[in-house]
């Protein structure tokens, strides 16, 4: 029966936590190793973000193709300066006229570089000159459509029509390449449009990384009784945790960098950028550390970690309509991370410093508190098994 | 080595322990045993950390629970009633893993595998082990830092004979070496061969607290199996020795029909462990 081999080994010197970290990492590696489900999955997403980068690449603004492409002049009906700009065009600015009966609401076809919507604006009476509001819309290329203002407005000089007007310059709206036919349609070479995207992207990266596949292998872990095994080790249930947090920090921190090399580069070396998205992360890790923390099996485990996703999206979409979610809403760690990731990914960043700085102060006062939160409750609960 | 003092383990009304006093020495193999439901994993749970008692105190190895489980618990060893593997990680892994963590040379895995008859299988992922491959290598890790105190809970369950022989090897092995062996199982043939005391329990209550032998002796009763021709049947009856009315009667049956099989059944601790319980019971 037994060989009399070999004879057990009492441990000279506690392993030191340096040592119990790594090998506890190297644990987490072989586990994702193992499951190609999980590596496949990321990968995908990864892949995801180098296609909507080849499909924004052709009409990027700085393109031959953009350059050649005609600005539009929305007006309304009979409209007098539209008519004159019309007799007035020439070849150095292609235009394209485009009468409809309200221009604001007007969605412009994909990858135009530039737009002016002509809207008159009701007077105070018979007597007085008429209004006009134009707004120039530009597309990441706002050098042209500051010459198409030029034009514009030199056009209405020389109409010396004695009109009033008030004028605007900006960004197209997020998601202008919509038409009615719906996503099909969407205009990713628009600035805003990716920014939507890529936030979506980077977001939805980080929350599989850092919460779905941590939800799902610590899950296991507890409900196979390996977590108790573990923390009967000197590693104990802390030191098992600040190893996966290092892990899917890891993890998250990779993808993204993948991502952000093809969607935004300038990102990559933005210390800021790495600020907000290692903070996301850790928030994102925080909550899935407390669902852990509090379910017993993997299935219920998915299923909370399931409707956290879906309360998150009720409250934001609650909020809008409801100011008790909208404070609910400024609460919650991930509106602060998307409306710093979208700030991130605007085309002018200097517009978007103040959402940065707020969304980042946001991030601050929740993150840290959630982090210390859901390391006390896992300490406490969740290495224990039945 | 084990020391536990009026210790009681309260959910609510419900008492899973209810006053518990117990001493087991070092390098001690030591049963605990209790139907079902008379808080014998809950007992286990608070020896190894996982549950702090309502009252009472428990000490383990010179370290109070749960005040100094974090000194206790690199010298611990727990076997569950479940595997506790990674199983996408193959059984060399899982050994490694766990000596690195307890800060034990890797290289006396090998010895390990070797020793629990796994080191064909050492390189397969233990997802495609046989339930009784997952207990042994369980048994193995549990081992490898030589721990002051193991405690198992049904540590033979899904073995073959073969295997049981063999992890009852390696815990009398490890007694003899000074770890003192605090285990529960449903097997009454495994206490009384493997056990030096047993504590019987019930409904959270110490009903007994014995040798195997002198709760054999103290309870358990010889019977005889008698199987005789009647009227062209065969009639089976059970006589219980010590009852003298009974004996007699048996003897009467005997002369006046032919005997197709006596059997006498020597007393046995399972027989002692019905009784104990059927007596609290009553």
């Amino acid at each position: 029966m037994s060989r009399g081999l070999p004879t057990p080994q009492r441990p000279v010197l506690a392993p030191g936590r340096a040592r119990l970290l790594l090998t506890l990492f190297r644990k987490e590696v072989k586990r994702l190793q193992r499951n190609p489900a999980a590596l496949m999955a990321v990968l995908l997403l990864v892949l995801m973000s180098v296609l909507v980068s080849i499909e924004a690449r052709p009409e990027a603004p700085s393109g031959r193709r953009a350059a050649a492409q005609a600005c539009v002049i929305a007006h309304g009906p009979g409209d007098e300066l539209a008519a004159y700009l019309a007799r007035h065009a020439g070849e150095r600015l292609p235009v394209r006229f485009l009468e409809v009966p309200d221009p604001r609401r007007l969605r412009y076809p994909r990858g135009l570089p530039c737009a002016a919507e002509i809207v008159p604006v009701a007077s105070a009476g018979a007597a007085a000159p008429e209004r006009r509001r134009i707004v120039f819309r530009y597309d990441g290329d706002r050098a042209r459509a500051e010459r198409l203002a030029r034009w514009v407005l030199a056009g209405m000089a020389a109409q010396a029509s004695g009109a009033s007007i008030e004028q605007a310059m900006e960004p197209f709206a997020a998601g202008h390449g919509l038409d009615q036919r719906g996503l099909g349609q969407v205009n990713l070479s628009a600035g805003k449009t990716r920014a939507l995207v890529g936030t979506v992207l980077i977001y939805s990266a980080l929350f599989f990384v850092c919460c779905a596949m941590f939800i799902s292998f610590s899950a296991h872990e507890r409900e196979r009784g390996i977590a108790q095994a573990l923390a009967l080790t000197p590693a104990g249930p802390t030191m098992a945790l600040f190893a996966k947090l290092i892990f899917h920090l890891t993890l998250g921190a990779g993808a993204c960098a993948v991502m952000l090399a093809v969607l935004a580069p300038w990102m990559l070396v933005s210390p800021v950028a790495w600020a907000i998205l290692l903070t996301t992360a850790l928030g994102l890790l925080s909550v899935a550390a407390l669902v852990v923390s509090f379910t017993r099996t993997q299935t219920a485990a998915s299923l909370v970690g399931f409707s956290y996703l879906m309360g998150v999206g009720a409250v934001f979409a609650l909020s809008g309509s409801f100011p008790a979610f909208g404070y609910v809403r400024a609460l919650m760690f991930e509106h602060h991370a998307l409306a710093a990731l979208a700030a991130l990914f605007e085309p002018e960043l200097k517009a978007s410093v103040a959402t940065l700085l707020e969304s980042l102060l946001g991030m601050a006062l929740t993150v840290p508190m959630l982090l210390i939160v859901s390391v006390l409750v896992w300490r406490k609960r969740a290495w224990t098994h039945g | 080595m084990i020391e536990i003092r009026d210790l009681s383990i309260r959910f609510g009304p419900y008492r899973a322990v209810d006053g518990l006093d117990l001493t087991v020495a070092a390098g001690e193999l030591f049963g605990f045993l209790g139907p079902n439901g008379a808080g014998k994993t809950t007992t286990i749970r608070a020896l190894t950390g996982a549950l702090s008692p309502s009252s009472g105190t428990i000490r383990v190895a010179g370290c109070d629970l749960p005040r100094q489980f974090r000194a206790l618990k690199p010298k611990l060893g727990y076997i569950p009633d479940l595997d506790t593997h990674y199983e996408d990680l193959t059984g060399r892994e899982n050994l490694r893993l766990y000596a690195r963590l307890r800060g034990v040379d890797p290289d006396a895995v090998p010895a390990w595998l070797a020793k629990v008859e796994l080191s064909e299988a050492a390189d397969l992922r233990v997802k495609s082990y046989s339930r009784g491959m997952k207990k042994k290598l369980l048994i193995a890790r549990e081992l490898l830092h030589a721990p002051v105190a193991l405690f198992l809970d049904e540590p033979t369950a899904n073995l073959d004979r073969h295997s049981i022989g063999l992890v009852h090897g390696l815990l009398r092995e490890q007694a003899a070496a000074g770890t003192t062996i605090f285990l529960t199982t449903h097997d009454m043939d495994e206490v009384d061969a493997l056990c030096d005391r047993v504590a019987l329990m019930r409904r959270g209550r110490l009903l007994a607290l014995d040798t195997p032998a002198r709760l054999v002796a103290a309870h358990a009763q010889r019977w005889c199996d008698l199987q005789v021709e009647r009227d062209g049947r065969t009639e089976r009856l059970s006589v219980r020795l010590e009852d003298a009315d009974a004996r007699a009667g048996a003897a009467a049956l005997l002369r006046e029909h032919a005997h197709v099989r006596i059997h006498t059944r020597e007393p046995s601790f399972e027989q002692a462990f019905r009784e104990l319980t059927r007596e609290a019971a009553a």
